[in-house]
């Protein structure tokens, strides 16, 4: 395959590992909690969309808002609960506690849908934006030479930015969004400014696990899936942010486009017939990211553009 | 006062500056302790004291110029062969190790820090006397974090004796006491460096200093504008400038404020 | 409620009653005693002594875990990694087939805490840079990458792993032992090592240095602790503990796979974090007291119901509900029950929750 498909593979997919790391980056930066449960989130955003596409015949794009509407609920709920009771509590209580949380949701997924592999049908898959020797066209790949825009994923692209600059928008122009960051930044002045913390910290947390399910429909539309793939998500979304920096919106976006780029371009081919035997790297795809993790968190910690405080 | 100030030299700071990205938090800071003694380093919020701590105690190292103890130079050197060499410090947030005992969290101090540093079992009977120095006797075997402000306070002064260290850095280890306990913890002090320790009292609060200290060092953002007696460093009008009035100061220098 | 139901409970109390806080050295010693008796007259009583050889894995995993996470406060979520490296190191030099090296098991133990230890040597120092969240994250990642850099390496059997030699009859010190019986020996005597290495730690320098870094690594650092050097000794120490019990394991089922059912499965990496939870960390006797709690409830759950398979659905579930409870609830272990402080009967549940409320 040519470089330019990979590298428009790694865009339509980084726009989609971006949103998963923004929700992620969101309940980091702001109520400072690692929550390993978004992965679980993200499961069940996959589910949902599926079950209404399945059982009630829905369009999957138009399932999203429901998802996130549902899963906005689930995480307020959630936070304002459970998850309130140890935000004082030493790091290592919180992350056992979402590790927890995550195993009991992403296990109730295995009992409730079993292990079989589902997927969304979509009615275009299959077919893109064909650009090829001859000019452009619409239709399927055709040869290797050719460089296709697959239609599902660019669709996924597509709402992937558009909820990744509404959430710019809200963090930036709306009263809720900058209270939010107020909370972020200093707990103790919003108080004072008369926030309501753990409403904003629950609607936080909401968002955030809306972004996931969104997360989650968008993944449903583009592979088979069952509730064992989630797991790997966590540290996907860890990556993104540190890649991008904590904190920062377009951090996550830029985050999530680099994490892309990486994943698909470790497909490709290795030159002289390989290394031990292996053609491409992407059989090792998780020790080139636990290298990529460590380099960054050793010589840049804070990330491509990240910084104090929450923007 | 009646501990000895000798002629030797003991920590010898030259030129020492730090910056952090585009701030300069020190701008070449030089001042000379000798042994014995005890030496205040002053300054309004903000000036630099903490940094300058904090490189003498090897947890930061200085942007250049250096730092010598005993004679060797130590700028640069960890924090750990620091305190080794017999230089131990308080910390201005003081956090007792939570889940030791009062006897415990002082014997990780005589394990470690110093000369001598002692096994597990010898650690714990050095605790036991530094404690009753420092009046913790009765509490050795508690909690730690059961103890109210000024425990936790004899605490860390304590933790840091059990090393037997030549020079002992207060950092602001009176903010927040209430007049009887800023008493104490004078008396405190002025015992320890009866015992030939060599202190330098990092402080915000002017009037102690001028009971306790030898010699006074004040620095305002990140430079030293004044050194000398207490008495002398209390009438020098660049020191009263800077902490009662920023106004003073810029209307002649035109910054910004800090 | 069968006899190995029993022998659960027993063990759970009895070390309760040895952790106890007690300045009379006769209320420890005796439980202690009656502790050991138990368990190595327990092949007499058990009704099926190859339930516990696994309970002896996963105190073992407990216990290393708890010298990285519990005494110097480096959770690592990542153990998994050493577990599979340690396993695969048994697997490799008791291996009978071509390319292995076909050693006795003793050479394999200690192979296999020679590369465990290594393994950890050159991982953690990179990794022990980064604390709290980065560190954990980044352990959990390297779990994934050796997991992952395992099954792709062909001389390590691949996708398919290794397979070694079944044992039926074997000898042990001076007696020739059946399966079961010389399984569950050989966990007693590496769980007592690591205990005792355990009980040493805890009162030395080091052990004191390691919990200094804990509590407030910048003033440890500033007492003269040389926390890089500590962090990375208490690292592998937990390594070594971590890859004996993989190579227990490996030993016990024949051989190793890659794959997720296999030796880096994620009840390997979950039981490092959940034993030493509910016994209580950074203590000498809290993994094994959580070993036997929470495999001992695992046990009655599966022998209670009628099918088994109720369990093994609903296990993971049921584990994850704990978790949360624990961490909520009894965030110290087990332990705490007889520690000497705080307050006791519900009152200590509602005051942990209340010390972490927002």
């Amino acid at each position: 395959m040519l470089i330019a498909q990979y590298t428009v593979n790694g865009l339509l997919v980084g726009a989609v590992f971006a949103l998963i790391g923004l929700g992620f980056s969101l309940v980091w930066g702001i109520l400072n909690i690692i929550n390993l449960a978004h992965a679980a989130f993200i499961m069940l955003g996959a589910y949902f969309s599926w079950m209404l596409v399945h059982h009630v015949g829905l369009n999957p794009i138009l399932t999203i808002p429901i998802v996130m509407a549902i899963l906005f609920v689930l995480g307020y709920a959630m936070q304002r609960s459970l998850l309130n009771l140890v935000m004082r509590a030493p790091l290592l209580t919180t992350f056992l506690l979402t590790f927890g949380l995550e195993t009991l949701i992403i296990n109730l997924g295995q009992r409730l849908w079993s292990a079989d592999t589902r997927s969304v049908p979509v009615s275009y898959s299959g077919r893109g934006i064909v650009f090829s020797g001859n000019g452009i066209d619409i239709g399927r790949p055709g040869s290797e030479a050719n460089v296709v825009v697959p239609f599902v994923p660019l669709v996924a692209f597509v709402i992937a930015l558009l909820l990744v600059a509404g959430v710019w928008i809200i963090m930036e122009r709306t009263r809720i969004g900058r209270a939010i960051r107020a909370v972020g930044s200093d707990i103790t002045a919003a108080k004072l400014m008369g926030i309501d913390i753990g409403h904003t910290y629950a609607l936080t947390f909401g968002l955030s696990a809306a972004l996931a399910g969104a997360a989650g429909s968008l993944v449903a539309m583009q592979q088979g899936f069952s509730p064992a793939t989630f797991g790997a998500y966590n540290i996907r979304a860890f990556i993104v942010v540190i890649l991008g920096g904590l904190g920062s919106v377009p951090g996550a976006l830029a985050g999530g486009i680099v994490f892309g780029l990486i994943d698909q371009f470790s497909q490709a081919p290795l030159p002289h017939g390989g290394l031990f035997g292996w053609s491409s790297l992407a059989r090792i795809k998780d020790v080139i990211f636990f290298a990529v993790l460590l380099i960054v968190l050793i010589v840049r910690p804070t990330g491509l553009l990240g910084r104090e405080g929450y923007r | 006062m009646s501990h000895v100030v000798g002629d030797e030299v003991i920590l010898d700071v030259r030129d020492v500056r730090r910056t952090f990205g585009g701030v300069i938090a020190l701008g070449g800071v030089s001042f000379q302790v000798p042994r014995g003694s005890i030496t205040g380093l002053i300054g309004p919020n903000g000036s630099g004291k903490t940094t300058l701590v904090n490189i003498i105690s090897g947890m930061l190292r200085p942007t250049s110029g250096t730092v010598m103890l005993k004679g060797n130079d130590i700028s640069g050197t960890a924090a750990h062969k620091i305190a080794r060499m017999g230089l131990a410090r308080t910390f201005q947030v003081v956090r007792p190790f939570a889940n030791m005992t009062v006897r415990e969290n002082v014997a990780v101090g005589a394990m470690f820090g110093g000369a001598n540093r002692r096994s597990a079992s010898e650690a714990m009977e050095v605790a036991g006397s530094v404690l009753q120095k420092v009046g913790l006797g009765a509490r050795a075997d508690a909690p730690a974090e059961e103890l109210a402000i000024m425990g936790r306070k004899r605490l860390e002064l304590a933790r840091a004796l059990a090393s037997q260290p030549e020079v002992l850095l207060l950092d602001e280890v009176l903010a927040g006491l209430r007049a009887g306990e800023l008493e104490e913890a004078i008396a405190l002090v002025r015992s320890v460096s009866e015992t030939g320790v060599t202190i330098l009292i990092i402080e915000h609060v002017l009037k102690v200093i001028v009971s306790l200290c030898d010699e006074v060092v004040v620095i305002n953002r990140g430079r030293k504008i004044a050194e000398g007696p207490p008495s002398a460093v209390m009438r020098n009008q660049a020191v009263i400038d800077a902490y009662l009035g920023h106004r003073a100061a810029t209307r002649h220098s035109g910054a910004a404020d800090a | 409620m069968n006899a190995n139901t029993v022998i659960f409970a027993v063990v759970v109390v009895l070390g309760l009653l040895t952790a106890r806080r007690t300045t009379v050295t006769w209320h420890r010693v005796l439980p202690l005693g009656l502790l050991t008796g138990i368990l190595l007259l327990a092949p007499a009583f058990s009704d099926n002594l190859s339930v516990l050889t696994p309970v002896f894995i996963g105190a073992l995993l407990g216990m290393g875990w708890n010298i990285i996470g519990g005494y110097a406060g480096y959770g690592s979520f990542g153990q998994v990694a050493f577990f599979g490296i340690g396993a695969y190191a048994m697997a490799a030099s008791i291996a009978t087939t071509e390319n292995f090296l076909a050693l006795p098991p003793v050479a394999g133990l200690l192979i296999a805490a020679a590369v465990s230890g290594v393994y950890a040597l050159l991982v953690g120092l990179p990794v022990l840079r980064l604390r709290g969240h980065y560190f954990a994250i980044t352990t959990l990642t390297l779990a994934i990458a050796t997991q992952q850099l395992v099954k792709n390496l062909d001389f390590l059997g691949g996708a398919s792993g290794i397979s070694t030699p079944i044992i039926r009859k074997q000898q042990l010190l001076f007696a020739e032992l059946d399966r079961d019986t010389y399984f569950y020996f050989l966990g007693f005597i590496l769980t007592a090592g690591a205990v005792l290495a355990t009980w040493w730690l805890s009162r030395s320098k080091f052990g004191y240095g390691l919990q200094a870094i804990r509590e407030n690594e910048d003033a440890a650092t500033s007492m003269g602790i040389d926390t890089t050097r500590y962090k990375l000794q208490a690292f592998i120490i937990a390594a070594v503990i971590t890859g004996v019990a993989g190579a227990l394991q490996a030993y016990l089922r024949s051989g190793v796979s890659p794959e997720d059912d296999g030796v880096f499965q994620i009840r390997f990496n979950l039981l490092p974090l959940i034993i030493p939870l509910i016994g209580g960390t950074g203590t000498v006797w809290g993994p094994l007291i959580g070993a036997f709690a929470f495999l001992g409830i695992e046990h009655v759950l599966t022998s209670a119901s009628g099918s088994s398979t109720f369990v093994q659905d609903w296990e993971r579930v049921i584990t994850g509900a704990i978790i949360v409870a624990v961490v909520l609830l009894l965030p110290r272990g087990l332990v705490q029950l007889v520690g000497s402080r705080g307050p006791r009967g519900w009152r200590m549940f509602a005051d942990n929750i209340r010390a972490t409320r927002v």
